[in-house]
C-alpha cells in the first residue's frame, strides 16, 4: 500500500501530488466542499430570517414599532419576537434532523451544539412574544400593566382564537428548555430528557394554529401565508424522511443482529454486530450510530456509540463504557438480538485529512472512533513510518481501552504511541510530571511540532477544550483540528 | 462562513431590512385613513375618538390608529342627528374599542326602517386589519340591512370587526328606539 516516496511529503501541501489514490487531495477537495456547502446552508438560514423580519417590517412593523401609544408598540415587539422565534425553532428542528449535508459539512455533533445554542435564544424569544402581547393587549384594553399581566391571559384565552394550543406549546417549550439546562439534564438522565425533548415536535405543531389565525403578518398576503405553510411542511418532511424513514429502511434492509459481546476492560464491552449488505451502509471510521438493541432494558432508547473499528463490510463493532446509565445492560446482550440503527453520522473521518502528518489524541472511552480512524489511516491511507503519532490519555492503566489494538496498528505502521496515565490535573489535559512549560510545550516535546499535522481529538468535553487551547497555542490552524463531541 | 460571503450576506440582509423598514413606514399611514368612507351621508358626527389634534400634520400622516382615549371606557355615548321632516334620522353608535382598533357605525333610519349603515371607523391597528375591515364591511352592512337589526352573523376572519360592528349598531338602534 505505501508506495510513496520520502521527498513527496516535505512541503506543506506539495507532497500530495504524485500519489495515485491521494488521500490528501481528497481531503482538500472535501474541505472545499464543506466550505461551500456550509456557506450555502448558512446563507439559506440567514435569508429565511431576513425574509421573516422583512415581512413584518413591510407589513407596517417599522411604523408600529416607532409610532403610537406603547401598547401598540409592545404588540409590534411581540409580533416580531414570535415570528423570529418560530423561524429559529424550525431551524433548530432542521439542525436536529440529521440532514446528510449538514452532517458532512459540520458534523451532527456541531449541528446539535448549534441547536442547543439556538435554544437559548428561541425559548426566551417565545416568552418575550407572549409577555409583550399580553401587556400590549392589556394596555389596549385600558388595563394597567400589573392587573393586565394577571388578567389579560384569561381574556386572551377566551377571545383570541387558538390561544389554548399556543399556551400548551409555550409550556412544553419551557419544560424542554428547563430540562435541557446542563445541570438539570444530568439529573434527569438521557432517557427521560430525550422523551421530554421529543415533545418539541408537538410544541412546534401546536404553535401553528394561532400563527395562521391571528398572525396578521402571515395572513397579510397569500404569498406570506403559503411561504409559512411551505416552511412547516418542508421541515416536517425533512424530519420524517431523515429521522424516521431512512433509519427504518436501513434497519430493515441490513437486518442487524448482535454477533458477540466481548469484555474489553473492567467496565467496558465491545459489541460485534453483523447484518446484510453492510458494505452498502456507507459507514466510515470515526462515525457513530444511534443503536437500539431490542432487548430488555435497552429497546426503549437509542444510544449514540462510535464504531470502534473500521467498517469492513461484514461486521460492525462498537465499544461501550458503563457510564451509569443503561450502557451496563450491553454486557448482557445475547447473540442474535435484533438491532435498529440511525446513522451512520459524523464528520469525524479521514476525509478531513489534508496533511501527511497526523496526530491522534484520545482520552478514556474517546479512543473508540480514534482507533477506527487510525486503522483506516494505516490500512488505506498509506502513512509512512513516523507520519502518525498517537497519544492515549487515561486516569489509570486499566482504563486504557483498546490499547493493545492501537499498539498493534502502530507496530504495523511504524508509528509511536504515547501513553499518558495519571489522575486529572486542573487546567491541563496531561498528567503531572511531564517536562515542559505548558501543555503546548509538553506536546511539542512529545510528538514534535504539531503545527503541520492534522489532529484528530476525542475525549470528554472538558478535556477536549483543554486540548484545543494548547493545540492553538502550539500554532495548529483551526482547520487542522478535528474533533467529535458527544452531546445529546 | 467565509469572510467574503459573510460580508456580502450581511450587506444584502441589511439592505433588505432597510428597504422593508422604509416600505413599512410609508405604507403604514394608510392604516390611519378611515378605512371605509361609504355612501354620501346627510350629516354625520365625526368619529369621537380619532380626531387629528395636529392641524399642521402633513396629509396622510395624521395620528396613529391607536386611539388616544384607549385607556378610557371603551364606548362613547351614541349621538343622534334627526331630520324631523321625513322621519329620517342618522344615529351614530358608540365607538367600540377592540384589540385591532375602534369600531363605530352610523345607522340611517327611516322611521324604524334601517336604510343604511355607514362605518365611521373600523379596525385598523395594522395593514391587515385595514384589509380585513375593508373586506368585511360590505358584508356586515348587507347583513344588517337584510336583518333590519344588529342580529348579524360574524364574518369569518373578521371576528373583532364583526363584534364591534354589532355592538356599535345595537347601541345606536337602542338609542334610536328609546
Amino acid at each position: 500500500m505505501s508506495t510513496r516516496t520520502a521527498p513527496a511529503r516535505r512541503g506543506p501541501t506539495g507532497g500530495a501530488r504524485r500519489r495515485a489514490p491521494d488521500p490528501l487531495a481528497l481531503g482538500r477537495r472535501e474541505r472545499r466542499w464543506r466550505a461551500r456547502t456550509s456557506d450555502l446552508l448558512e446563507l439559506v438560514a440567514l435569508a429565511g430570517l431576513v425574509l421573516v423580519v422583512g415581512l413584518f417590517l413591510r407589513d407596517g412593523g417599522s411604523h408600529d414599532l416607532t409610532t403610537g401609544a406603547w401598547p401598540g408598540r409592545l404588540n409590534a415587539v411581540g409580533r416580531v419576537a414570535g415570528l423570529v422565534a418560530v423561524d429559529l425553532l424550525l431551524l433548530q428542528l432542521l439542525l436536529a434532523a440529521r440532514l446528510p449535508w449538514v452532517d458532512r459539512a459540520y458534523g451532527n455533533d456541531r449541528a446539535l451544539k448549534a441547536h442547543r445554542v439556538l435554544g437559548r435564544i428561541t425559548v426566551p424569544l417565545v416568552l418575550v412574544h407572549v409577555e409583550a402581547l399580553v401587556l400590549g393587549y392589556a394596555g389596549q384594553e385600558g388595563l394597567n400593566p400589573v392587573v393586565g399581566w394577571a388578567v389579560e391571559p384569561f381574556h386572551m384565552l377566551q377571545d383570541v382564537p387558538d390561544m389554548l394550543t399556543a399556551n400548551v406549546a409555550t409550556l412544553l417549550l419551557v419544560v424542554i428548555a428547563v430540562t435541557s439546562v446542563r445541570a438539570a439534564m444530568r439529573k434527569v438522565g438521557y432517557e427521560r430528557w430525550h422523551l421530554v425533548h421529543l415533545t418539541a415536535y408537538a410544541a412546534v405543531t401546536l404553535g401553528l394554529p394561532h400563527q395562521l389565525s391571528t398572525g396578521t403578518d402571515l395572513t397579510a398576503s397569500p404569498a406570506a401565508h403559503a411561504y409559512w405553510i411551505a416552511l412547516y411542511v418542508g421541515v416536517a418532511g425533512a424530519l420524517l424522511w431523515w429521522r424516521l424513514a431512512v433509519p427504518v429502511v436501513r434497519s430493515v434492509r441490513h437486518r442487524l443482529r448482535v454477533d458477540e459481546v466481548v469484555q474489553e476492560g473492567p467496565d467496558t464491552w465491545s459489541v460485534w454486530v453483523s447484518g446484510r449488505h453492510l458494505e452498502a451502509l456507507d459507514a466510515r471510521a470515526g462515525q457513530y450510530l444511534n443503536w437500539r438493541f431490542l432487548s430488555p432494558g435497552l429497546w426503549a432508547f437509542a444510544h449514540p456509540w462510535s464504531l470502534s473499528r473500521r467498517p469492513d463490510g461484514h461486521r460492525l463493532r462498537l465499544t461501550v463504557r458503563d457510564l451509569g446509565d443503561h450502557s451496563r445492560a450491553v454486557a448482557d446482550l445475547r447473540p442474535g438480538t435484533r438491532v435498529l440503527i440511525e446513522g451512520p453520522y459524523g464528520a469525524f473521518t479521514t476525509r478531513k485529512r489534508t496533511r501527511s502528518r497526523v496526530l491522534l489524541l484520545a482520552a478514556g472511552i474517546g479512543v473508540t472512533p480514534v482507533r477506527a480512524i487510525y486503522e483506516e489511516i494505516v490500512r488505506e491511507q498509506a502513512a509512512a513510518p513516523g507520519d502518525v503519532a498517537v497519544v492515549l490519555r487515561a486516569d489509570t492503566e486499566d482504563r486504557l481501552v483498546l490499547r493493545d489494538e492501537v499498539s498493534t496498528l502502530a507496530r504495523r505502521g511504524g508509528h509511536r504511541v504515547h501513553v499518558l496515565t495519571g489522575p486529572p490535573v486542573q487546567g491541563s489535559w496531561m498528567p503531572r510530571g511531564l517536562p515542559g512549560r505548558d501543555d503546548a510545550d509538553r506536546l511539542r516535546r512529545l510528538v514534535g511540532d504539531p503545527a503541520a499535522m492534522d489532529v484528530f481529538v476525542c475525549g470528554p468535553a472538558v478535556w477536549m477544550d483543554l486540548v484545543h487551547t494548547s493545540l492553538r497555542d502550539a500554532g495548529v490552524p483551526r482547520t487542522q483540528i478535528h474533533d467529535e463531541r458527544f452531546a445529546w | 462562513m467565509r469572510p467574503f460571503t459573510a460580508v456580502s450576506a450581511a450587506a444584502a440582509s441589511l439592505g433588505v431590512l432597510v428597504l422593508t423598514w422604509n416600505a413599512g413606514e410609508r405604507s403604514a399611514p394608510l392604516a390611519d385613513a378611515p378605512p371605509v368612507a361609504s355612501a354620501p351621508g346627510t350629516s354625520s358626527s365625526s368619529p369621537t375618538t380619532s380626531a387629528a389634534p395636529r392641524a399642521t400634520a402633513p396629509p396622510g400622516r395624521a395620528t396613529a390608529g391607536s386611539s388616544p382615549s384607549a385607556a378610557a371606557p371603551s364606548a362613547a355615548a351614541p349621538s343622534t342627528t334627526a331630520s324631523a321632516a321625513s322621519g329620517n334620522r342618522d344615529v351614530t353608535g358608540p365607538s367600540i374599542m377592540t384589540r385591532y382598533g375602534a369600531v363605530q357605525v352610523q345607522v340611517k333610519l327611516s322611521g324604524t326602517h334601517i336604510t343604511d349603515v355607514v362605518a365611521l371607523h373600523l379596525t385598523d391597528s395594522n395593514r391587515t386589519s385595514v384589509q380585513i375591515s375593508a373586506q368585511s364591511a360590505p358584508t356586515l352592512r348587507q347583513e344588517a340591512l337584510a336583518a333590519q337589526s344588529a342580529q348579524i352573523d360574524v364574518v369569518s376572519g373578521a371576528t373583532y370587526t364583526s363584534t364591534g360592528y354589532q355592538q356599535s349598531l345595537q347601541a345606536a338602534l337602542d338609542a334610536a328606539h328609546a
